[in-house]
C-alpha cells in the first residue's frame, strides 16, 4: 500500500482538483494513522505514525530531528497492542545456563533502562556470573539487588521451569524474583555435600557419611535437615575455615535435626542455627546444673547414659529417677559403670555392705508390675576428670516392697568400682527381668 | 529384646544383639547370685541377733536350734561362694 500524503494546501488549486489531489490525500493519511514503509515526508516534532514495514506494525513518534520512538507493537492478525518500555516477554531462554539468550517475538531495538523482561528459564545456572543477550543486541550482565548494592546472582537462583523477571538498570539487568522457599531434592551425606548442587532452599541430606565440608557460595542460604545420624566435623580452626559450627565442636546428628547454613568467603560455610529434633540445647548451658539425656522405660532390659563426660565442664553427674517398676516383683534394681562408653561394663564393684559385688545394688527389692508402688531416687558419679582414680558413687532411693509386703525400702549407699580410672556409661537395669517403667534424667553439675 | 540408650544428642531405643543379650543375661544371673547371698547374710545376722537374745535369756535349747540353722546357711552361703 503506497502512503498518503498531506499536499500543500496554499497551492492555488480549486474544485474536482483540490478534492482530489489535496483533501483525500490529506484524510485517507488520517484515517491510516500515516500508514507507510518510511516517516512521512511532513512529519514534525511529535507526529505519529505508522510503521507498515513489518507485521506486527511498529507505532512511532518523530522527535523532529532523525530519530523515531518506538511507541509500541500492533499486530492485525491477533489484535494486539504491546506498548513498548514497559515489558517483554522473551520467551524461552537459549543459549547456556549461564549465557542466556533471549529472543523476543517483538525484537529489542536498543537497551534501555527501565525496561523489564521475563522469560521461562530453561537450565539452572552453574556460576555467579550469568549474562542474557537480547534481540542479539550484545550480553548484559544479571545482578540481584541486596540493599543499596547489586550483587552477583547466587549458583542456583535461575531454576530449570521458572519464570524469571529482569529489569534494566541501564548497566545490568537485575533479577526481580530471585528464587525462594522451595524444597530440593535428597542429598546424600558424603565428605564432601555441594549445597549448590541442590535445587531448592531445603534440603534433606541422607546417609550416614561424615561431612568434612560443605560447598555452598557466598552469601547464599540453605535449611537442611538430617535424615538419620551422621557426624558434620567442625574446622573453625583451619585457615581458611571450612565449616563453622556452634560452640566449634563436632555435631552428631540425630534425625529431625534441622540446620541453615550460609555460605561466606574462600569457601567458609557457617551453621547460623542448629535446632535439635528434641528441642534440646546444641550447647548445654554452662553453669548450675544441667540437663544432658533423658530416657524413658518401656519393658526396657536397660537404660545407659553414654557419651555424656566433659571433664571441662562437670566434675559430678547425676542420674534422677522416678516412677520406676520393674516386671519381677521383689527383685533389686542395679547400677553398673563403663570405662569404655558402654561397649562392656564392670563386673566388681565394693559398697559399704560387701567387698565385692557384680552391680550396685541401689535397691535391694523394688515393686513389681505396679505403677502406684514406683522407686524414685538419685545415683551420683564423681570424680571422672582424674583419669587413674576409682570413680565414687553415691544413692538415696526410696520404694515400696511388695514382695515384703509393702515394707519401705529406703537406702542410702556409696561404693567405687573395684577398678579404677575415669568411667563414661551407667547403664540402670533389673536383677531379673525388664523395667517396666520409670523416667530417668541425666544431670551434670557445672564446675564454675 | 530391647535396650535405651540415651545421650547429650538424643535417645535411642535398640535391639539388642545375640552378644549384648548373653553379656546382660551374664551379669543377671552374677546379681542373682548376689541377692542370694546378700539374704542369706541378713538372715545370718539376724540369727546372730536371736542367739544374743536367747543366750541372755538362758533359752539353751533355742540356741542350739539357731546356731543349726546358721550352719545350714554358712554352707548355702559357702556354696554359692564358689
Amino acid at each position: 500500500m503506497s502512503q498518503y500524503g498531506f499536499p500543500d494546501l496554499e497551492s492555488p488549486v480549486s474544485g474536482a482538483e483540490l478534492i482530489n489531489t489535496h483533501l483525500e490525500p490529506t484524510f485517507e493519511a488520517l484515517y491510516s494513522q500515516h500508514g507507510g514503509a518510511s516517516r512521512p515526508s511532513y512529519a514534525v516534532a511529535g507526529t505519529i505514525w505508522r510503521d507498515t514495514t513489518t507485521t506486527p506494525w511498529l507505532l512511532k513518534m518523530f522527535n523532529g530531528t532523525a530519530n523515531d520512538i518506538i511507541l509500541g507493537d500492533i499486530d492485525p492478525a491477533t489484535f494486539t497492542f504491546k506498548p513498548r518500555g514497559t515489558s517483554q516477554w522473551g520467551g524461552s531462554a537459549g543459549g547456556t545456563a549461564n549465557a542466556l539468550t533471549l529472543t523476543p517475538t517483538i525484537p529489542l531495538d536498543a537497551y534501555a533502562a527501565g525496561v523489564a523482561y521475563e522469560c521461562l528459564i530453561t537450565a539452572t545456572n552453574t556460576s555467579e556470573t550469568v549474562t542474557v543477550n537480547i534481540s542479539g543486541k550484545g550480553a548484559r550482565t544479571v545482578k540481584c539487588s541486596v540493599g543499596a548494592g547489586k550483587v552477583n546472582p547466587p549458583i542456583g537462583v535461575l531454576q530449570n521451569g521458572m519464570i524469571a523477571r529482569f529489569v534494566d538498570d541501564g548497566t545490568n539487568l537485575i533479577l526481580l524474583n530471585v528464587r525462594q522457599y522451595n524444597k530440593s531434592a535428597d542429598i546424600a551425606t558424603a565428605s564432601t555435600v555441594n549445597l549448590n548442587n541442590a535445587s531448592g532452599d531445603y534440603v534433606t541430606l541422607t546417609g550416614t557419611t561424615t561431612v568434612n565440608v560443605i560447598t555452598l557460595a557466598e552469601g547464599v542460604e540453605k535449611t537442611c535437615r538430617a535424615a538419620g545420624a551422621f557426624i558434620i566435623t567442625d574446622s573453625s580452626g583451619s585457615s581458611p575455615q571450612g565449616i563453622i559450627l556452634p560452640g566449634a565442636v563436632n555435631i552428631t546428628t540425630v534425625a529431625g535435626d534441622v540446620f541453615v547454613v550460609r555460605g561466606e568467603a574462600n569457601g567458609t560455610v557457617r551453621v547460623v542455627s542448629y535446632q535439635r529434633a528434641s528441642g534440646a540445647a546444641l550447647v548445654a548451658s554452662q553453669s548450675g546444673v544441667v540437663l544432658l539425656a533423658t530416657a524413658t522405660a518401656s519393658n526396657s532390659a536397660s537404660i545407659s547414659f553414654t557419651s555424656f563426660v566433659d571433664n571441662t565442664k562437670y566434675e559430678h553427674y547425676f542420674v534422677e529417677f522416678d516412677g520406676v517398676y520393674t516386671a519381677t516383683d521383689g527383685t533389686s534394681l542395679n547400677v553398673l559403670l563403663s570405662k569404655n562408653n558402654g561397649s562392656s561394663y564392670l563386673s566388681s564393684y565394693r559398697t559399704a555392705a560387701s567387698n565385692s559385688v557384680s552391680a550396685f545394688a541401689i535397691m535391694a527389692s523394688i515393686a513389681g508390675g505396679a505403677a502406684v508402688t514406683t522407686a524414685a531416687g538419685v545415683f551420683d558419679l564423681f570424680g571422672q576428670s582424674n583419669g587413674s582414680a576409682y570413680a565414687q558413687c553415691m544413692w538415696r532411693t526410696q520404694g515400696v516392697s511388695t514382695a515384703a509386703g509393702g515394707a519401705d525400702v529406703t537406702s542410702y549407699e556409696g561404693g567405687f568400682p573395684l577398678t579404677s580410672g575415669a568411667c563414661n556409661a551407667i547403664r540402670f537395669q533389673a536383677g531379673t527381668g525388664n523395667i517396666t517403667a520409670g523416667n530417668f534424667r541425666l544431670y551434670g553439675v557445672a564446675k564454675a | 529384646m530391647k535396650h535405651i540408650i540415651a545421650t547429650p544428642t538424643g535417645t535411642v531405643e535398640e535391639t539388642m544383639t545375640k552378644e549384648e543379650i548373653k553379656a546382660h543375661e551374664e551379669i543377671q544371673k552374677r546379681i542373682q547370685t548376689d541377692e542370694k547371698r546378700a539374704k542369706i547374710i541378713n538372715e545370718l545376722e539376724d540369727l546372730d541377733r536371736q542367739s544374743i537374745r536367747a543366750i541372755r535369756a538362758g533359752e539353751q535349747s533355742r540356741l542350739t536350734d539357731l546356731e543349726s540353722q546358721a550352719v545350714l546357711l554358712r554352707k548355702d552361703l559357702k556354696k554359692l561362694e564358689g
